[in-house]
């Protein structure tokens, strides 16, 4: 009897069935198991309002603590950069020419951009914009170039 | 009075669940303290040590942001001895790290990955990993502001994958370094859902993961045969093998040849040299305990980074490497030593050298250049950038690629590599090849601690002395 048209018996071929369905089974319920660990993007924090316009003084880099940013403020308008170094996450402290990152020694100028260390990307700057009710709204997830800032003159 | 004969004293250990871990017999060669050091069963000691502490203090600790730091002070200052266990716990902790890098070096040094080890060697290498991990998710647990920073360091370490997506422009469709991020912390910062995962690593999963490793490393350590020895050192004296050959089988079995076996019985010589080494352990750590306390700052405070804020001590080597790029020194680097350990069983199969420190007369020679030498190209790199800066500071607008490749950092790796060839040339040894690289990596990795540990202050600058850091 050649191979092709030899028949499969009932035992093999209820072993594979259950094989193939076992390993089916098993191998999604892994698989949304594995997914759990992968933590969800967090929506809190990308969102966040930071106050008004008035509570920051003009021409200067003030920090907000709580959401690790640099607000400036001058006449025309406000503009927000992101206080974590993008080398490795310290959080960075205003200098004469910018900043500088305590951890790796990274210097940025005041616009963040980098001049001197290994971190590899200038500070973000974040879009802010005006929530109804008249407070500032930072959007971490919308990036914007450091020439763009809210216009409230 | 019982039986003292060796049968007696083999079957002590067969019949003993706890003891039958050991062979009933051991060589004693592989009792000699020069062969060990004892080192393998002081790693045992420890993290039987690190067990009985870890159970103490997860009675008291309490894993949550708002807890975790006030528990760790209720265990220091109001829990009776709880100073005391949290001590013997974290040099328990260093103490493992220590030991295990010493084990790695015996082992590589006594060609103890030879005659068909690979796969213990490797069981070994993973073991050594889990330490490391131990240790650095221990350091998170207390919350105050050494963990904090250390491990905000850490976790961007793990994504500086990201620094070379970001020049191939492919991160926002392809983040690797990022999701391995996530899966360590659980978030993009540091907070609840990094202390979760890191105590649950540290208190279950990690042990474990030890404990059965531990497990089958022990196991892979009777199925090779014992420890590797010297070629001639027979188990059996006036072994017919070790005189002229025999014609046939039959003139072997007539051979008027007397044997003895040469192993000693375990019980109770090897039990005897066990027990001292978990007394000098204990004893060691005890006395540190007593005399030195574990280190514990203000609270955490996610907005003031220490400066400098430094990882664990074992990583400052890697931290000085990613302060020139994140991905060499973070991921490039430490990938090619590993790749380096686990693929040395399978290149290097000199079995001849195996059981011998340093192989031969040729090769201690050759570990002493090799030693002489990275300290001399090392330090003449780190001495250039201390001193000089590197080519950001020197040229202005240098693509970030550029220095990826071409820093400190990789130019001592490439030094390694070229010496390693050349020993490879001159000698024709995978062994002696191997022995140079090696050498090479482990004077590297001293001095790169070093300088990290003793000679970087606020802003990562370089300083002779602590005593001169700036007031702030």
């Amino acid at each position: 009897m050649d191979q092709a048209s030899a028949p499969v018996s009932r035992r093999r071929f209820l072993g594979k069935a259950a094989w193939i369905s076992a390993l089916c089974a098993g191998g999604l319920a892994l698989v949304s198991v594995l997914r759990s660990i992968i933590p969800q993007q967090s929506r809190s924090g990308r969102k966040f309002t930071i106050g008004r316009l008035y509570d920051f003084p003009l021409n200067t880099y003030t920090r907000v603590n709580r959401h690790k940013i640099f607000v400036w403020r001058d006449h025309e308008g406000i503009r927000v950069l992101s206080a974590m170094c993008t080398h490795l996450g310290c959080i960075v402290n205003v200098t004469e020419e910018g900043f500088l990152c305590p951890c790796h020694g990274s210097r940025f100028d005041a616009s963040g951009q980098v001049l001197a260390g290994p971190a590899p990307k200038p500070l973000p700057c974040y879009r802010v914009s005006l929530a109804p009710d008249g407070q500032l709204e930072v959007d971490r997830h919308r990036r914007i170039p450091f020439k763009d800032k809210l216009i409230l003159a | 009075m019982p039986a003292d004969d060796r049968p007696s004293r083999l079957k002590k250990i067969t019949q003993n669940f706890f003891f039958h871990i050991h062979s009933p017999v051991a060589h004693p060669e592989s009792l000699k303290p020069t062969t060990t050091f004892g080192l393998g069963v002081i790693l045992g000691c420890l993290f039987l040590i690190l067990l009985v502490t870890g159970l103490l203090l997860m009675l008291y600790y309490t894993p949550s942001v708002e807890r975790a730091y006030a528990s760790v002070k209720d265990i220091v200052f109001v829990i009776k001895g709880g100073r005391y266990i949290r001590n013997l716990h974290r040099w328990a902790g260093h103490g493992m790290v220590i030991a295990a890098l010493l084990h790695l070096l015996r082992v590589f040094y006594t060609g103890s990955y030879l005659k068909r080890r690979a796969l213990n060697w490797n069981i070994g290498i993973a073991m050594l990993i889990i330490t490391l991990l131990l240790s650095f998710s221990g350091y998170l647990l207390p919350w105050d502001q050494l963990a904090f920073w250390a491990v905000t360091i850490g976790s961007n370490i793990a994504a500086s994958m990201r620094e070379l997506t970001d020049v191939l422009g492919l991160t926002a469709v392809f983040d690797p370094g990022g999701l391995v991020k996530r899966l360590l912390i659980g978030d993009e910062t540091v907070g609840q859902p990094a202390l979760s995962r890191f105590y649950m690593l540290h208190v279950i999963l990690l042990p474990l993961t030890l404990l059965v490793l531990m497990g089958w490393h022990f196991w892979r350590i009777r199925k090779d045969g014992g420890l590797a020895r010297p070629a001639g050192t027979e188990v059996r004296s006036g072994h017919p093998r070790a005189g002229p050959p025999a014609r046939s089988i039959k003139a072997e079995k007539e051979a008027p040849i007397k044997t003895k076996d040469l192993r000693v019985t375990t019980w109770p010589t090897v039990l005897w040299a066990e027990l001292a080494l978990l007394a000098a352990c204990c004893a060691v750590l005890m006395a540190l305990a007593f005399f030195f306390d574990a280190p514990l700052r203000e609270q955490a405070n996610p907005m003031l980074p220490e400066n400098p804020a430094k990882s664990p001590w074992y990583f400052l080597g890697i931290q000085e490497l990613v302060s020139y790029s994140a991905f060499t020194g973070g991921v490039l680097i430490p990938l090619l030593f590993l790749v380096f350990l686990v693929s040395l069983p399978f290149k290097d199969r000199e079995d001849r050298y195996a059981g011998i420190w340093f192989s031969d007369a040729k090769g201690r020679r050759l570990s002493i250049y090799s030693g002489l030498y990275a300290f001399g190209l090392t330090s003449f790199l780190l001495f250039i950038n201390i001193q000089f800066g590197w080519m950001s500071d020197w040229i202005a607008g240098v693509p970030r690629v550029v220095i990826i490749f071409f820093n400190p950092g990789t130019l001592i790796v490439t030094g390694y590599v070229l010496w390693s060839a050349v020993i490879r040339y001159r000698t024709g040894s995978d062994r002696h090849a191997a022995m140079a690289l090696f050498t090479c990596a482990v004077v590297g990795f001293v001095l790169l601690t070093a300088l990290g540990t003793w000679f970087r202050g606020p802003d990562w600058e370089f300083y002779w002395l602590k005593s001169w850091w700036p007031a702030h």
